[in-house]
């Protein structure tokens, strides 16, 4: 009994601290009966959308914790509890910079001395961590823009969205893109971290950089060209089993594998002329292959450089 | 050993003086919107007591200088005592004659409010074609270094745009003490206020706490607000880069969004980046820079 009141005290404190920290904001849309389309954009965390029964978008942003783990009780100087942690990085600093052949403190650079005159005046005081998520959030005509002015700190941002909403999501450190049951079409870009869009309804337009791109469908009517593709991950894609496409796939350092009875086309050659001193031309055949599924249709690019790639054959 | 010290005081105290005249006899040729080819400089020095009508109410008093400093002090009195060190300087005669045409002092005493105010081309309070693009084209400069004494308990205006600081001492009331490129320095001061530059150090030292909600801004350069113990506030605070740091025990609040209508569009946002209430909460007190440091101290004597 015990246990379940102290479990149940730490829930209630986690819940209360995150809502301290995050931020709920409903927006309407202009007109509720056309399709949303949503841009969101950040520079460090993850974006979640899922689609949900409602009319409205509903944007919630939860910022990490802070360098100090948002104690806000960290203190500068030479008195107080924190005392340690400040003379520690003093002696590590102090040390670094001796390592480094570096002469006595006071002959420093100046970006050091300023720092140094910072901490000075700020000895002996509470820190109040920075908790702003700089968030806006900004709707005209069924288009809602958001983004984060926070750049130090990484904020999460999860989306619900009506689900015939299309899509325009971005980010590039610490964080991952992730898309649930939503219909529109959908591009998405990140640098550090991974694309995942589950049953997918609309045409996906996906990159990343490192990181791994996994996007299944549960259903395509029309589809227009799409393309998966990273530089240091799998590409895992799960498409309708009666698609028709032609594809086009490239993997440097890795395997491609598929489900589908994939008819391998020529690769076409691509004819370089160097029109150099000795009036060179140089043939180069391309490291992609192709291939049709089924009667052929629209295009398809797999592409990674380092990582398989996987096109699975979904459920009918 | 004695010898000596005294003798290292006397160079210092020589030293102080020296630069102290060098900075009066330089003061007209800052770095900002300067004039480089001044042939001509006039100096004057404006002694005045200004008074405000007898039974007039809560008195104000309004400084408003563009170039040099302002330093107002507080005192036991009821009128405004005012010493102005004006520089005149000009390329040519008729462009001094023109300087003086152009550029006054007004010195207003009007019921219960005195306003000093510098007005130049950039008045257009006469709504007549004003340009004014700085010292350099119009070919002449005035400055004026402004002090002015007043009662201990005014509604207060301080301000200049550059090359000078404004300094305030023991005002009492509701303050508006602003700069652009210079500090701000408000030091045993009550009430509370605007308080505000752009390129310079803001320091505000009060002698009791704001009773009214107060706002302290800057966007290059550090905001230090020193307060006594048994505050009770609401603050709000914004900084881009740096750091903000108190002296008071505080919990946090909610960082509340504010959302904004117009021409059919939903605007949210939300820029504060921390929100705390200091004892059991009371008047706001914003805080807001982009490059600099935010500090509230406690001062307990």
């Amino acid at each position: 009994m015990k246990t379940t009141f102290g479990s149940l005290f730490v829930l209630i404190a986690a819940l209360s601290a995150t809502a301290a920290r995050g931020e709920t904001v409903t927006v309407p849309l202009s007109d509720p009966s056309r399709p949303a389309v949503i841009k969101a954009e950040l520079i460090n965390g993850s974006i979640t959308v899922e689609s949900w029964a409602g009319k409205e978008v509903v944007v919630e942003a939860i910022g990490r914790d802070d360098e100090d783990g948002g104690r806000g009780d960290r203190r500068r100087g030479r008195h107080g509890d924190d005392d340690l942690d400040a003379s520690i990085d003093h002696a590590v600093n102090d040390a670094v910079r001796g390592a480094l052949g570096g002469e006595d403190d006071d002959d420093g650079d100046d970006d050091a001395r300023s720092e140094r005159a910072k901490e000075e005046k700020a000895k002996g005081m509470r820190r109040i961590p920075n908790v702003g998520l700089g968030l806006s959030v900004e709707e005209s005509q069924n288009v809602v823009r958001i983004e984060s002015e926070s750049w130090r700190r990484a904020i999460d941002l999860k989306i619900k969205v009506p689900a015939s909403a299309s899509l325009k999501l971005a980010t590039v450190n610490d964080g991952d893109l992730a898309v649930n049951a939503v219909g529109g079409d959908m591009e998405l870009s990140n640098t550090n971290g991974s694309i995942t869009v589950r049953a997918a309804g609309g045409t996906v337009v996906a990159n990343t950089v490192n990181g791994e791109v996994s996007v299944t469908f549960a259903r395509l009517n029309a589809f227009k060209s799409m393309a998966f593709s990273s530089l240091n991950g799998d590409i895992d894609v799960t498409l309708p089993p009666t698609i028709n496409a032609d594809v086009r796939m490239s993997s440097d350092n890795g395997e491609i594998y598929s489900d589908f009875e994939l008819k391998l086309a020529p690769r076409p050659s691509q004819v370089q002329e160097q029109r150099g001193g000795a009036g060179k031309f140089k043939v180069t055949i391309g490291k992609e292959v192709y291939g049709t599924i089924g009667a052929g249709g629209a295009d398809l690019l797999f592409k990674t450089f380092n990582g398989d790639i996987y096109i699975r054959k979904g459920k009918s | 050993m004695r010898r000596i010290s005294l003798s290292t005081l006397a160079i210092a105290l020589t030293c102080a003086a020296a630069v102290a005249a060098v900075n009066r006899g330089t003061w007209h040729t800052g770095a900002i919107d300067g004039l480089s080819n001044a042939a001509l400089v006039e100096r004057q020095t404006i002694q005045e007591r200004l008074a405000f009508a007898p039974g007039s109410g809560a008195h104000r008093v309004d400084i408003d200088n563009y170039d040099g400093p302002v330093r107002v002090i507080a005192e036991d009195r009821d009128d405004v005592a005012l010493v102005v060190h004006e520089t005149v300087s000009a390329e040519s005669r008729e462009l001094l004659a023109q300087a003086r045409r152009d550029v006054t002092l007004r010195r207003v005493a009007d019921g219960p409010t005195v306003r000093v105010t510098v007005c130049g081309p950039w008045c257009d309070d006469e709504k007549r074609n004003c340009s004014f693009h700085g010292w350099e084209r119009a070919g002449y400069r005035v400055q004026y270094e402004i002090e002015a004494r007043v009662p201990r308990q005014v509604t207060l205006l301080a301000r200049t745009v550059q090359n000078g600081d404004v300094r305030v001492e023991g005002v009492r009331g509701d303050l508006r003490i602003e700069n652009v490129n210079g500090s701000v320095s408000a030091r045993g001061v009550s009430g509370k206020g605007v308080f505000g530059t752009v390129n310079g150090d803001l320091e505000v030292l009060f002698a009791a706490n704001p009773d009214g909600p107060s706002r302290f801004s800057n966007v290059n350069g550090d905001i230090d607000v020193e307060l006594r113990p048994g505050l009770a506030a609401d603050v709000r605070l914004k900084t881009l880069n740096g750091e903000m740091w108190s002296d008071f025990q505080y919990t946090p609040l909610p960082l509340a969004g504010e959302v904004d209508r117009r021409n059919g569009r939903f605007v949210y946002a939300n820029n504060h980046t921390a929100a705390v209430r200091i004892a059991g909460g009371g008047p706001e007190l914003s805080f807001e820079t982009i490059n600099g440091e935010i500090r509230l101290r406690r001062k307990d004597h």
